[in-house]
């Protein structure tokens, strides 16, 4: 039952996540090719000194890009749903509630997850090839609370399509999202993270399954 | 008596608005329950209260037994719902919809949905966002004839059909009901079509129910009269035990009673109300039900 409920959400899903791999490979090509061009053409010390002093991020495009595929995969796979009441439908699926809710936030999160690690990968074999291996290290560390920030939304933006309540929850709660997300970008440099990330990490975990409150008060008819 | 439905005592409110106030009814299991009442008078409510998806203030639904609030995922599977609008997930095709619930139903047959496809003459490709209105409640039918429960509730299943697809929709309802010990409760607007389908009606007003009856007996005995008033003492004329509902156009008097003829004239000469030829007037169920909640 588990696997129709990923086929559902699937079907709802697919061509958002296709565009979103595919916005993410434009930036890695745009991002491979700058860099190819600066470290062929440019003097090695002078490129060092602008990444490490003037905190130039050679891979700032893709800051953004994980908290736009959160919010798109949380509007491609939840807007359908409370659009006429349709979760109605899932709810009236013979499982437990909860387990139907969590499965259908698993999938969508399983597949930014994918994508993350993919755009992740291609990158970090990037940096090797341009770059020492302390290099990749710093990208992870840097990129991490991006990545944060895209599942956080995901989950946020999640419970703000199901939350019946407009004026005050659904208000309420996008401006914690927004509070919340502005501390993950709030950084301008390298490694700021290193020794706060696994924080945000668990704050984040917390805030994963906020989903469940909203639904409980979708289905209560909370008005 | 085995109930497949139980509401006892449910009040409820938006707000500050009551919808209704200790509304009580049982379904036999078995049996073709129609709720009836004009826009607003809490139908959808009651469905949503007996699906779960919404908590009355007061009061309790029992679905075979449990508490509609928390119903277990075994009772659900026996449950068929139809959303009111007929709203299903537009966003796949029929054959994908079918897969996906084929999944979810012990007792699954697809056999009456492909029926009912082939009647719409759809790929299986068809997408339900491309689909009309009374296309779409054939998808909806279809899928929950195919999950074969013991109870279906379907929320205003005539809404937005023609003529040929609410007798469709009815038609496939007697057919796949018929002799198997199947309880429907239904909700509609279109009250004729209802005739000769329910077992049992409630009727449901502004804040209170206005008749809890098997529909026989409603036909039966709820009648309409015609007279003509011969001075003004129309004025006389109120709501009360005998006198259910009244109209007045011109000189024609229509009242509407439980009351037999010769009650409603030796009422009538009490009150000293003058009347001139005063008859029965037959009515459909219809009439009937406009008769008792009035036209406005």
């Amino acid at each position: 039952m588990f696997k129709a409920i990923g086929y559902k959400e699937w079907l709802k899903i697919r061509w958002a996540a296709l565009g979103i791999i595919i916005a993410f490979i434009l930036v890695f090509i745009n991002t491979a090719l700058t860099l190819s061009y600066i470290v062929r053409t440019s003097d090695p010390n002078l490129y060092w000194n602008n990444l490490i002093f003037r905190m130039s991020l050679y891979y700032s495009l893709l800051k953004y890009l994980p908290l736009l595929a959160g919010i798109i995969i949380s509007f491609f796979q939840f807007f359908p749903e409370i659009s006429e009441n349709r979760l109605k439908l899932a709810l009236h699926l013979p499982l437990n509630e909860k387990s139907i809710i969590l499965n259908m936030v698993a999938f969508g999160t399983t597949t930014l997850l994918a994508i993350f690690l993919f755009i992740i990968l291609l990158f970090t074999l990037m940096i090797l090839y341009f770059f020492p291996v302390e290099f990749l290290y710093s990208f992870l560390i840097t990129t991490a609370p991006w990545f944060l920030a895209g599942l956080t939304i995901y989950w946020l933006a999640s419970s703000i399509f199901v939350e019946p309540m407009w004026l005050f929850r659904r208000l309420f709660l996008i401006l914690i999202s927004i509070a919340y997300i502005s501390l993950l970008y709030a950084s301008k440099g390298y490694n700021n993270f290193e020794v706060s990330i696994h924080w945000f990490f668990l704050i984040s975990i917390f805030l994963s399954v906020s989903i469940l409150i909203s639904t409980a008060r979708f289905k209560k008819g909370v008005i | 008596m085995e109930y497949a439905v139980e509401c006892k005592n449910l009040t409820h409110y938006y707000g500050k608005r009551l919808i209704y106030e200790n509304m009580s009814f049982n379904i036999k299991k078995g049996s073709i329950f129609g709720l009836l009442g004009k826009n607003g008078t809490g139908k959808t409510t009651t469905i949503n209260i007996l699906n779960g998806y919404l908590k009355p203030k007061s009061g309790q639904c029992l679905i075979f037994g449990e508490d509609s609030q928390k119903l277990s995922p075994q009772t659900k599977a026996n449950v068929g719902f139809l959303m009111e609008g007929h709203i299903q997930y537009n966003f796949m095709n029929i054959s994908q919809i079918e897969k996906f619930y084929a999944q979810f139903y012990p007792k699954w047959n697809n056999a009456p949905y492909w029926e009912l496809m082939s009647l719409l003459k759809v790929l299986p490709e068809q997408k339900l966002s491309s689909m009309s209105c009374g296309q779409r409640s054939q998808v909806a039918l279809g899928l929950i004839l195919a999950q074969d429960p013991d109870l279906m509730i379907l929320d205003d299943y005539s809404m937005g059909l023609d003529p040929g697809y609410r007798r469709l929709f009815i038609d496939y309802l007697t057919e796949y009901t018929k002799g198997r010990d199947k309880t429907i409760f239904i909700t509609s607007h279109i009250i004729q079509d209802l005739e000769g389908f329910v077992d049992d009606i409630v009727i449901l007003d502004y804040k209170n129910v206005l008749l809890s009856s098997t529909i026989d007996d409603f036909k039966n005995n709820f009648r309409r009269f015609r007279f003509i008033l011969t001075n003004k003492s129309h004025q006389k004329i109120e709501k009360d035990a005998t006198i259910t509902n009244f109209e007045i156009i011109k000189n024609n008097i229509f009242i509407y009673s439980f009351s037999d003829i010769n009650k409603v004239r030796t009422y009538l000469q009490s009150k000293n109300i003058s009347v001139k030829d005063l008859e029965e007037i037959p009515m459909t169920l219809e009439d009937a039900f406009i008769g008792l909640t009035g036209k406005y």
